[in-house]
């Protein structure tokens, strides 16, 4: 019995430290920043991001660190990461944008769509937490205006419920497919970053396939298949091509 | 005084840095017995005792007799002075054979120089003597070919001559045109050179004809002079003929008009005439090729050899490595191409610098071509320029000769200038506003951090959330139902109540009576007592009557007197209500009458 007290006191103290640890670690890398001091800077975060723990402003930190550090690739993905848990936020975009700039490859965009293009942009303005509790709390809020409408005796209240209802109803729905898409997109990793300064695409996974371009560190590429160390890749204009597991990182 | 002084100054620099002293001897190679021919010393330089060789086999005629020319001429301010001093004889050839005569000595400067050794071919005249008069051979004149100006074609020719008429395709000839003639040439007029179509040539240069020397060609003798040198190069397998050209040659000729004169008759009449020669036809036999060329097999043949050479491999980003490849030897250099090279696809490779350096000659085109790779990498990393070959055909073992280069590993590293690739690159796609701008700052405030791969999407409480509110919901519509399911009933409310109601409604009544308000106490108890009948029946406000009520009450089986009771009091209230004078005592009794009815009611309308 004493044992037990014991040990799970000592897992109190340990995971208690360590809570606390996170947050002064978070303090002490962003101090490494703004001293410029980047190398211990990145060291600090990625203490922090090795404990299994994420979020936008981590990544973004780090994205910005390691532009400082002049490592385009890793900084684009780091950035790519945090847009992905914060899709619209202004300042990862930006960076993300001025991080692209440094990026040799010029691949035209296949255009989309303008629909589906909306489409994205509209499941992108919020994180898929976000769009959870929207559904949940409009589910609620639909719930209560069918009550309304059930029981009210007044005909205009009625008529208001009833219309009031189903577009909250079909709100929760919406963003509860908005949701299941935000969270799809991160745990999916269908999506990398070239890190090596300059990577020659190949037809067949092998080396002795065709040589089909070249792509240059920081492209970021769609991942469409998979053979044991090689990968299928796809550009943003659609180009396909295969390479090894080892030049890429995934977002 | 000082222009002399500066005329004399030039002289001296002219005569300090005169040219090597050469002392060369000078007479035709062939000649016939009893001909005579000229033996010419000549120095370049101010010279002194001059020994003369000694001369057995010929007979001399006159000399030596000296003769000096110099010229001074002024090129582009430069000054070259030329000066040339000569010892002649007229010699005579006495007897056949082959003669030597031996070198001839001089000293310029307190130096002894000698001449050269000169071999003279004495061949047996065919009766004919040449006239005398011209001793120069270029004057000499065999009569009989001019006669009247035709000239026939075997004294007068041109002849190509080539080092091999048979060859390999690309293989090197060399072409010498030949001028073969008996004429006393005087000058040349309109040459057309040969065309030599299914060749690539390159022209030889040659010293300028300024004397025929003499042949001896089946027992005659020709003046001959080479015209011009050409290295071809076949183009196309098969036998190839070299077209006819032509040169038109001036000579003169003794006149055969007799004149009167007596000084013709002395000195001779000599006429201008011309005559073409024509080249004699040639064929060159030209064979393709060996079949079993190697890949890299470009064209290039003759005896070769290759040397490459890179400058540096340690190196970084955008810093420029030459790679030379230098290919020297004896063969159709000028039509080489550069080896195939497979440069990492990622290098920016700008066409090779050539420069060549051959030489034409009569043994071939020797010399050397180079092409100079520039070679940038733009990225870091390890690269590796594989190993390339060269293929040649070796014209003198006859087969092909593969040569290799490479290969070259080259590490790059990232330029120290470290923004400069990525942003000078950045320059060409995108607009320039953008330099300058820096990322944003980093967020300083919560880090909001949280498990990796944690969703509030499809975990258990999300979904908790929406049974609870269904839950919620689904209590709330119970409730409502119940409520609503009451409602329905509520003439059973009504009528549970009907006894309290009246009740309460009597009390108030009561309580206006101990006041002694009449008026209100009447209305309240026919109040009470209609309320009571209304609950009690369900009869709705609007249908109550006497009539209606009595009705009711009878079909619920109430005793008449009870009805009639009930009634009486009613009318007795309203009575009371608007005649209140008359009915003014019976209050009380009214009002106990009232309880005891409806209790007795109460009993009856269960």
């Amino acid at each position: 019995m004493r044992k037990l007290i014991f040990t799970a006191l000592y897992f109190l103290a340990v995971f208690g430290v360590q809570a606390q640890n996170t947050d002064s670690l978070w303090v002490k890398a962003n101090d490494y920043f703004v001293k410029n001091n980047f190398e211990k800077a990145i060291e600090t975060y990625q203490v922090i991001n090795n404990r299994g723990l994420h979020s936008a402003e981590l990544y973004y930190n780090m994205g910005n660190t390691y532009y400082k550090l002049n490592k385009i690739a890793q900084a684009i993905l780091y950035y790519e990461k945090a847009a992905e848990l914060a899709p619209h936020n202004d300042d990862i975009a930006y960076n993300l944008e001025l991080a692209n700039r440094n990026v040799l490859d010029k691949i035209e965009k296949i255009p989309v769509f303008f629909i589906t293009a909306w489409g994205k942009s509209f499941i992108n303005l919020f994180s898929s937490d976000l769009w959870a509790k929207i559904s949940i709390v409009s589910f609620i809020i639909a719930l209560v205006f069918i009550s309304i409408f059930l029981y009210t005796r007044r005909y205009g209240l009625k008529k208001l419920s009833f219309w009031f209802g189903i577009i909250i109803i079909f709100t929760s729905i919406l963003s509860f497919y908005c949701s299941y898409n935000q969270k799809q997109k991160i745990i999916k990793n269908d999506s990398a970053i070239i890190m090596n300064p300059s990577v020659t695409v190949k037809s067949s996974p092998d080396f002795s396939g065709t040589d089909l371009f070249v792509i240059h560190e920081g492209t970021k590429v769609w991942i469409t298949d998979e053979i044991s160390e090689w990968k299928e890749i796809k550009l943003s204009d659609g180009s396909k091509g295969w390479l090894k597991s080892s030049d890429i990182e995934i977002i | 005084m000082k222009r002399w002084y500066f005329i004399i100054l030039a002289f001296l620099t002219t005569c300090i840095y005169a040219q090597d002293v050469t002392f060369t001897a000078l007479a035709p190679k062939v000649v016939e017995v009893g001909q005579q021919f000229r033996l010419i010393y000549s120095v370049n330089a101010q010279a002194e005792r001059f020994v003369p060789p000694a001369i057995q086999d010929f007979s001399i005629l006159a000399g030596p007799s000296t003769s000096s020319s110099s010229n001074v001429s002024i090129v582009n301010g430069k000054v070259t002075q030329y000066y040339e001093l000569k010892y002649t004889y007229i010699l005579e050839a006495v007897k056949e054979g082959e003669f030597t005569l031996p070198a001839a000595e001089i000293t310029v400067d307190k130096k002894k120089y000698t001449s050269n050794e000169i071999k003279i071919e004495v061949i047996k005249g065919n009766g004919q003597q040449p006239s005398g008069q011209s001793t120069n051979p270029v004057n000499q004149q065999p009569e009989e070919t001019a006669n009247n100006g035709t000239v026939s074609a075997s004294d007068h020719y041109l002849k190509v001559i080539i080092s091999k008429s048979r060859v390999k395709r690309e293989e090197h000839i060399i072409a010498t045109v030949k001028l073969y003639t008996r004429l006393n040439i005087t000058n040349f007029g309109e040459y057309k050179p040969p065309t030599f179509d299914g060749f690539i040539t390159e022209r030889i240069e040659v010293p300028p004809l300024n004397q025929l020397s003499q042949e001896n060609i089946n027992g005659k003798i020709y003046f001959t002079g080479i015209i011009d040198k050409y290295i071809l190069y076949p183009q196309k397998t098969g036998e190839i003929s070299i077209k006819p050209f032509e040169l038109l040659c001036y000579y003169q000729t003794q006149s055969r008009r007799r004149s009167n004169s007596i000084f013709d008759e002395f000195f001779g009449t000599y006429e201008r005439a011309q005559a073409k020669a024509h080249s004699l036809p040639v064929t060159i036999r030209v064979d393709a090729l060996p079949e079993n060329k190697p890949l890299s097999f470009d064209g290039a043949i003759g005896e070769l050899k290759m040397d490459v050479s890179i400058d540096k491999t340690r190196i970084k980003t955008n810093e420029a490595v030459t790679l030379k490849i230098k290919i020297s030897g004896n063969g159709n250099l000028k039509y080489i191409n550069s080896p195939k090279i497979e440069f990492p696809t990622d290098f920016d490779v700008y066409d090779p610098k050539i420069s060549d350096n051959i030489k034409y000659s009569e043994n071939g085109a020797i010399g050397n071509k180079t092409f100079e790779y520039l070679i940038i990498p733009r990225h870091p990393g390890e690269f590796t320029i594989p190993k390339f070959e060269f293929s040649y055909f070796d014209t003198r073992a006859n087969v092909y000769k593969t040569l290799t280069g490479g290969e070259y590993k080259l590490s790059v590293d990232k330029s120290s200038g470290d923004t400069t690739v990525a942003l000078t690159n950045a320059f060409t796609k995108e607009d320039i506003r953008f330099l300058g701008k820096d990322i944003r700052f980093i967020k300083k405030g919560t880090p909001n951090l949280k498990e990796k791969d944690q969703f509030l999407f499809g975990s258990g409480s999300f979904y908790l959330y929406y049974i609870i509110s269904l839950m919620l919901f689904g209590i709330y519509i119970f409730i409502r139902k119940k409520n609503i399911r009451e409602n329905a009933n509520i003439q059973l409310v009504r009528n549970k109540k009907a006894n309290t109601f009246a009740r309460k409604r009597l009390q108030k009544a009561a309580s206006f009576m101990k006041q002694n308000q009449k008026e209100e106490f009447y209305e309240e108890l026919a109040k009470g007592l209609w309320g009571y009948i209304s609950d009690k029946l369900s009869i709705p406000a609007a249908n109550l009557s006497k009539d209606n009520a009595r009705n009711q009450l009878i079909n619920k089986k109430v005793d008449a007197e009870s009805i009639d009771k009930i009634l009486n009091i009613i009318d007795r209230c309203e009575y009371a209500r608007y005649a209140p004078v008359t009915e003014n005592t019976q209050m009380d009794v009214l009002y106990n009458d009232s309880v005891e009815i409806i209790s007795k009611l109460q009993q009856q309308l269960k």
